[in-house]
């Protein structure tokens, strides 16, 4: 299987040793003793979601066939148009990313492109064989066969991340008005969907008639409606290519249905996996011959500029605030370059946040309702839509590093961007709230005071976790999804310890707003936003401090891989 | 054996090489000179089939830089002035992965003896992120090497080598040479060059103002002064226009 997927043999040894090579990496950084602790809690980290997963796989009741069903559909619909618009509005400057190393030795070495582009399927796919077996098991208890159900999210999984490569080397390829083209092409598409969904939501007569509040109900009614959308003529078309994977992964029993299903199924993935490496020869063809036609309009302009008069050079004056001014800057430079693609981006999290103004429903009620989506939100989506920070300065690290200016310094001027960014959303989103239902500004004003250490402690959480173990963002393969899996855990454990001081501090400070030194502060509900607030700013000091620790160990010759 | 003919490149905007043209024949040492921006790397990357020219024909053997890529990177190696490893595979793992996918025969006592003679040979079980700036130099050098190429790519080969190294550099330089390999030496070291090499091409914002033998180079800028030397040769055709001065 490797063979042919592979089939040249020194790409093959190479991904056999690159293979072996990481995990002695991986065993070296835990190993070391500067790294005692991470360690620990990185192997502890694992533990604990191994012992819950397998308590949650031999314990849990089963969901009803159709509910699983549905389930496995709305996912892959999910994944699919995440995918598309990802691709479709943050254009990637190369279909396909290569390391330096990779560029030099593999690139500069005599294959054919194809057997490059096989070199990178095999890493995703290695990926996809870890995921594939991660999801069946965790969903074992459905599964009627459990090999078919394997081989489904093998298949149907391979079939997303081939999608994904098919979408990103098309929309490299093309030229720039055929890219906006599509980009309109898909927002309508995923606005048309979403809009739909939400008005269905929100004259269900389930969302009326339900028992919890409307920020829980809301979402999972909006959910609802989307899965019903499947049922409608252009819901079937589009979902049509994930047929053969569902059919496989929810198969009832061995039959010849099951035979023909993953006959097309594996035919759909081989067929798209063939256009990969087809459509990359054709764009890097095309490439080549547009740089060659491009060349006479340049070396045209050249010619008139020389004869332009020339004017003074005039760089920036950019306030250095001890060296974080600078960086700000430079990452303020950055987001400008992807100004229409932040908006849509930023756009989502909005609009979903604003969901609960379309409900008929108590003034303060929906005021809390939105604010409490955007927090949701701004933890699940904003980090991922503003990577104006650390995260996307992996082979600029060494630089920042020679900076003569602090570390406190630098990973201020990093997270000041983005927490600009959403603290701008934030504050539109609530203050449209405001307008749309008025109640008292104060309650407003107090919701503003609290984005900013927010967002400090958002941002200052990723980037402490990506300093502790920093990673390309491009990088494919098994370790970004063991990453992801105990980042996402570890902010979870984070969150519910949150949770628990928040609660703890609800319950005291009734009696504590008692005590003479409180007292003059009116009532144990100004004491509470108090006593919140300096709970965020601290944490969000702190986080900072922690990333200015972080940075200053980050040590070149062992943390940064090129 | 390299073959160059009116190749021009552009970036974005940028005029990197304009109508370059030049040959380096089978046991020839060219060197490559001029000053930061002339497009030199430029010029090598594009022989390497790094980047795409604009314009232009380029040969490698007879094989054509564009058309048939696979062949000229089979018989040209190119070794970058920061040679790009991956960092947690070791020396020899790098070198097992050169001679399969190069399909070397024999090359277990050839990567020995260049290990040795490279003072490597110790190193061969660390991995390439461990290693020094020099040290990377070297194992990129030796990749090279490994392989036999029939041309020879250097971009500012001696950065970071120690003495030892930069003598036995120059030594297998010519060694290569005259076993009949075709070897352009981009530096900045301008002593090296007129040391090391045959014949030399001056170039500047990535046009050709000499291209010949050292002979033919010290010719064409005859001067009523004391000997010349590449150097002095260097600055008299690359000086800016509005500087009449020869630095002394």
């Amino acid at each position: 299987m490797f063979k042919l997927l592979l089939p040249n043999t020194a790409l093959r040894e190479l991904f056999s040793m690159r293979a072996r090579a990481r995990v002695r990496t991986m065993w070296r950084k835990i190993a070391s003793p500067k790294r005692l602790v991470l360690s620990t809690i990185a192997v502890l980290l694992p533990l604990i979601w191994i012992v819950n997963f397998v308590a949650s796989v031999l314990l849990r009741e089963p969901f009803g066939q159709e509910t699983f069903r549905n389930g496995v559909f709305c996912t892959g619909a999910a994944y699919c148009l995440w995918y598309l618009l990802k691709a479709s509005t943050f254009r990637p400057p190369a279909a396909i990313e290569w390391t330096p190393a990779e560029s030099s030795l593999m690139c500069g070495g005599p294959f054919k492109r194809a057997d490059l582009i096989r070199y990178r399927l095999t890493m995703i796919f290695t990926a996809t064989f870890f995921k594939a077996l991660f999801a069946s098991l965790m969903l074992l208890p459905e599964l009627s066969i459990w090999w078919s159900g394997f081989l489904g999210m093998l298949l149907g999984l391979a079939f997303l991340d081939v999608l994904r490569l098919v979408a990103e080397i098309i929309i490299t390829g093309v030229s720039h008005s055929v890219f906006l083209k599509i980009r309109a092409a898909m927002l309508t598409i995923a606005a048309t969907a979403g809009i739909s969904a939400s008005i269905l939501a929100l004259t269900s007569t389930e969302l009326l008639t339900s028992e919890f509040p409307m920020a829980m109900a809301l979402p999972v009614e909006f959910i609802r409606q989307l899965v019903n959308l499947r049922s409608t003529a252009a819901g079937m078309i589009f979902s049509a290519p994930l047929l053969p994977f569902v059919e496989i992964i929810t198969a009832p029993a061995l039959s010849w249905s099951l035979v023909s299903w993953l006959l097309l199924g594996g035919s759909m993935t081989f067929a798209l996996t063939t256009a990969v490496v087809q459509l990359d020869g054709i764009y890097a063809d095309q490439n080549a011959e547009s740089i060659r036609r491009a060349y006479a309009s340049i070396a045209a302009a050249k010619r008139a500029k020389k004869h332009a008069r020339r004017r003074n050079m005039q760089l920036p004056n950019i306030a250095r605030l001890r060296g974080a001014g600078p960086i700000a800057w430079r990452q303020w430079l950055g987001a400008r370059k992807y100004e229409v693609s932040l908006v849509f981006a930023l756009g989502v999290p909005a609009a979903l946040s604003s969901l609960p103004l379309l409900a008929d429903s108590n003034s303060i009620n929906t005021f809390l309702n939105v604010a409490s989506a955007l927090i949701f939100y701004s933890f699940l989506l904003l980090p991922a839509a503003l990577k104006f920070d650390f995260r996307r300065d992996y082979d600029r690290l060494p630089v920042l590093k020679t900076l003569p200016v602090s570390p406190l310094a630098i990973v201020v001027g990093q997270l000041a961007v983005p927490v600009l960014l959403a603290t701008l959303l934030q504050a539109f989103v609530l203050l449209f709230a405001y307008i749309v239902r008025p109640i008292p500004f104060s309650i407003v004003m107090n919701a503003l005071l609290m984005v900013i250490p927010l967002n400090v402690m958002i941002f200052g959480l990723d980037n402490l976790i990506y300093l502790m173990f920093p990673y390309r963002q491009s990088e494919e393969g098994l370790q970004p999804f063991i990453r992801a899996t105990l980042t996402f855990t570890a902010k979870g454990v984070l969150c519910l310890s949150a949770l628990t001081c928040i609660f703890f501090w609800a319950v005291n400070c009734r009696w504590l707003s008692e005590l003479p030194v409180f007292a003059s502060l009116g009532g144990h509900r100004v004491l509470f936003i108090i006593g919140i607030w300096l709970m965020m700013l601290a944490s969000g000091v702190i986080l900072t401090l922690l990333s200015a620790r972080a940075f200053a160990r980050f040590d070149i010759s062992c943390d940064h891989v090129m | 054996m390299i073959h160059v003919e009116d190749f021009h490149k552009a970036y974005d905007e940028t005029i990197a090489v304009a109508g370059l043209s030049f040959d380096v024949a089978a046991g020839q040492i060219f060197g490559l000179v001029g000053p930061n921006g002339a497009g030199k790397t430029t010029t090598m990357r594009t022989l390497s089939c790094q980047l795409t020219a604009s314009r232009g024909t380029l040969t490698v053997d007879g094989s054509d830089v564009a058309a048939e890529p696979i062949d000229v990177k089979q018989r040209l190696a190119y070794i970058a002035d920061d040679p790009q490893l991956f960092s947690d595979l070791t020396v020899d793992e790098h070198l097992a992965f050169v001679a399969s996918a190069y399909g070397v025969r024999g090359a277990g006592p050839k990567a020995e003896g260049l290990l040795k003679d490279f003072e490597l040979f110790d190193k061969r079980h660390t991995p390439a992120g461990d290693l020094s700036r020099g040290m990377r130099q070297k194992l990129a050098i030796i990749c090279a090497y490994l392989r036999d190429p029939r041309a020879l790519l250097f971009d500012e080969p001696l950065t970071g080598l120690d003495p030892h190294g930069i003598r036995k550099l120059k030594e297998s330089i010519r060694e290569r040479a005259n076993a009949g390999a075709a070897v352009i030496v981009s530096s900045h070291l301008l002593a090296m060059v007129e040391d090391l090499c045959t014949h030399v091409l001056i170039l500047e914002s990535g046009r050709q103002r000499f291209c010949g033998t050292m002979d033919e180079l010290r010719t064409a800028f005859v001067s009523e002064d004391e000997e010349l030397t590449l150097e002095r040769i260097f600055f008299l055709a690359t000086r800016p226009e509005t500087e009449s001065a020869v630095p002394a």
